[in-house]
C-alpha cells in the first residue's frame, strides 16, 4: 500500500535525533524479536529502509521468516502506527537486476547502502551513538498492512494515503 | 530465572513498552502499552485495552512467547530486549521474563544479560548509562 | 595452554595448507552450531584466530555462551585433534584497550581486522564453496583452548 507525506515527515525527524521505530520479527516456529532501529526512511512510498548494521536475530528470523512489523517508538506524538508486509535484507551480493517486491535492490543500495555519508549520525547523543557505523546492507519491509496501535483503536486499519 | 535490575524496571514501569506477539507459524503484531508495573524481580504485568486484548489474544493462546522493548525515548535511552511468556489474566498481560538482551548499537549489541552474575549486570549498566530510569 | 607444535605450525596464516576450522558453539540451551571458517591464524602459540565475517548464528550463541569447540578438515581428511575451550569476538567498535584472553581489540583489530589486506586474500581462497562473494569482516573470533581432545584422524 501506498504510504503518504505524513509518514514520510514522522519516519525522518531530521534535526531532532531522528525518528526510532521498533522492527519485531520472529522465528518460523513463533519466537518473536524486537528492536529499536534508527536509521530509518519511507522509501518509493510503499517501503520502509532501515540501515542494517548490528541486527542479529533480525537476520536469523528474516533468514527462515521473511515477515515484520514496525511501530513507530519515539517521537510519537499521536502517531500510534504499527506497518507490517514481508521483510528482508537487501545486500551487495545480490544477483544484478535483482527484483524484490516490486522494489529494485540495486536502486535501493545505491541510495541507501550507505546511510552515514547520506545522513550523518552527528546528531545522535554521543552515549547512545553506535561506535562505528558498519552498514553491511539495509532492511526492508514492503508495508501492505497499516494499523494502529493505540490502546483504544490496536490492530484497526489505518488510512494513511 | 532472569532478573531485572532497578535500572530496567524504571523504564520499563516509567514509559511502558513495546509488546511483540507472534501466531505459531511467526507472525509478528504489536501492542504498545504507557506504563508496567513488576510483580516481582522476574515479572511484569502490562495493563491491557479490550481492544488491545482482541488484538493479541488469539497470539497469546497459540504461542506465549512475547519480546518487549522500553517504550517512548526508552527506545533508544533503555537499550534491552526482555523475552518471555505472556499469560492474560483479567485484563492483564503477566510476562515472566527468562531472557535479558543488550540492544545498544556496537559490539555489544544482542548481548545476553540474563545469564551474567548479577552484580555484572548491574556493573555493566552503570559504566554504561548514567540514568537510572526516564527523567522525571 | 599451547597448541601442539604440528597443529600450531598447520593453522598459521603462513602455512600454504588448505585447512577449514570448523567452530562449533551453542545457545545455553544446548542447539549447537557449526560455522566452517577456511582462514585461522595463531597467536602465541596459543589462541586461535578466524575472521569473523558477519557468522550471524555464531554471534548469536557467544552473545549468551562462550563455549566452543574446534575441529579442522583438509582435502586428506580431518586433523586428529578437536580443540574445546571458550571463544569470543573483537569487533570493529571496541574500544581499543578492550581486551580478550589478554589480547587488546586495538591490537587484534590492527593485525587481523581486515584479514583480506593484511592475513591473506579471502576472495581468492583456493576452495571456492568457502569464498564469500563480497568481503566485509566484522571483527576477529578469537578462541581459547583449554583441553585438547586427540581423535582418531
Amino acid at each position: 500500500m501506498r504510504l503518504g507525506n505524513d509518514v514520510a515527515k514522522a519516519l525522518r525527524t531530521v534535526g531532532s535525533g531522528g525518528a526510532v521505530v521498533y522492527l519485531a520479527t520472529s522465528s518460523l516456529e513463533g519466537n518473536p524479536n524486537i528492536v529499536g532501529e534508527r536509521f530509518v526512511t519511507l522509501y518509493q512510498e510503499e517501503y520502509i529502509l532501515i540501515a542494517e548494521m548490528f541486527a542479529q536475530k533480525t537476520r536469523v528470523n528474516l533468514n527462515e521468516n521473511p515477515v515484520g512489523a514496525i511501530t513507530l517508538a519515539h517521537p510519537v506524538k499521536g502517531r500510534t502506527w504499527e506497518f507490517s508486509g514481508p521483510a528482508t535484507i537487501l545486500q551487495e551480493g545480490h544477483a544484478d537486476g535483482e527484483v524484490w517486491e516490486g522494489l529494485d535492490v540495486a536502486e535501493a543500495l545505491a541510495e541507501w547502502g550507505d546511510w552515514a555519508t547520506k545522513e550523518p549520525p552527528s546528531e545522535v547523543p554521543p552515549d547512545i551513538r553506535p561506535p562505528a557505523l558498519v552498514q553491511r546492507g539495509v532492511i526492508a519491509l514492503r508495508v501492505t498492512h497499516a494499523a494502529d496501535y493505540h490502546p483504544e483503536r490496536a490492530g484497526r486499519p489505518l488510512s494513511l494515503a | 530465572m532472569a532478573r531485572l535490575t532497578p535500572r530496567m524496571k524504571n523504564w520499563l514501569t516509567g514509559l511502558g513498552a513495546h509488546i511483540a506477539t507472534a501466531t505459531s507459524s511467526g507472525v509478528p503484531a504489536v501492542v504498545v502499552v504507557e506504563s508496567a508495573t513488576a510483580d516481582s524481580d522476574d515479572t511484569l504485568r502490562f495493563t491491557l485495552s479490550a481492544q488491545q486484548l482482541s488484538y493479541v489474544r488469539a497470539n497469546l493462546a497459540e504461542n506465549p512467547r512475547v519480546a518487549i522493548g522500553p517504550g517512548g525515548i526508552g527506545s533508544v535511552r533503555a537499550a534491552y530486549q526482555f523475552k518471555g511468556n505472556g499469560l492474560i489474566e483479567g485484563s492483564d498481560l503477566v510476562v515472566t521474563v527468562d531472557e535479558i538482551y543488550s540492544t545498544k548499537p556496537g559490539p555489544e549489541a544482542g548481548l545476553r544479560l540474563d545469564v551474567l552474575p548479577f552484580d555484572d549486570v548491574l556493573t555493566f549498566e552503570s559504566s554504561r548509562w548514567r540514568d537510572d530510569g526516564p527523567p522525571r | 595452554m599451547r597448541l601442539p607444535a604440528e597443529l600450531a605450525r598447520r593453522l598459521s596464516a603462513e602455512s600454504d595448507e588448505t585447512l577449514v576450522a570448523l567452530l562449533a558453539t551453542s545457545l545455553s540451551d544446548g542447539r549447537s552450531n557449526i560455522l566452517p571458517v577456511p582462514f585461522t591464524d595463531i597467536v602465541h602459540d596459543e589462541l586461535v584466530l578466524l575472521p569473523d565475517l558477519f557468522a550471524q548464528k555464531t554471534k548469536v550463541n557467544l552473545n549468551e555462551n562462550r563455549a566452543a569447540a574446534l575441529s579442522f578438515a583438509t582435502p586428506e581428511g580431518t586433523l586428529p585433534w578437536v580443540l574445546e575451550g571458550v571463544a569470543d569476538i573483537v569487533q570493529w567498535g571496541h574500544p581499543r584497550r578492550f581486551t580478550l584472553f589478554g589480547l587488546s581489540a586495538g591490537q587484534v583489530l590492527e593485525r587481523w581486522g581486515d584479514w583480506d589486506e593484511s592475513i591473506e586474500p579471502v576472495l581468492e581462497t583456493s576452495e571456492p564453496a568457502a569464498r564469500p562473494t563480497v568481503f566485509a569482516q566484522r571483527g576477529v573470533i578469537v578462541f581459547k583452548p583449554e583441553r585438547i581432545v586427540e581423535v582418531q584422524a
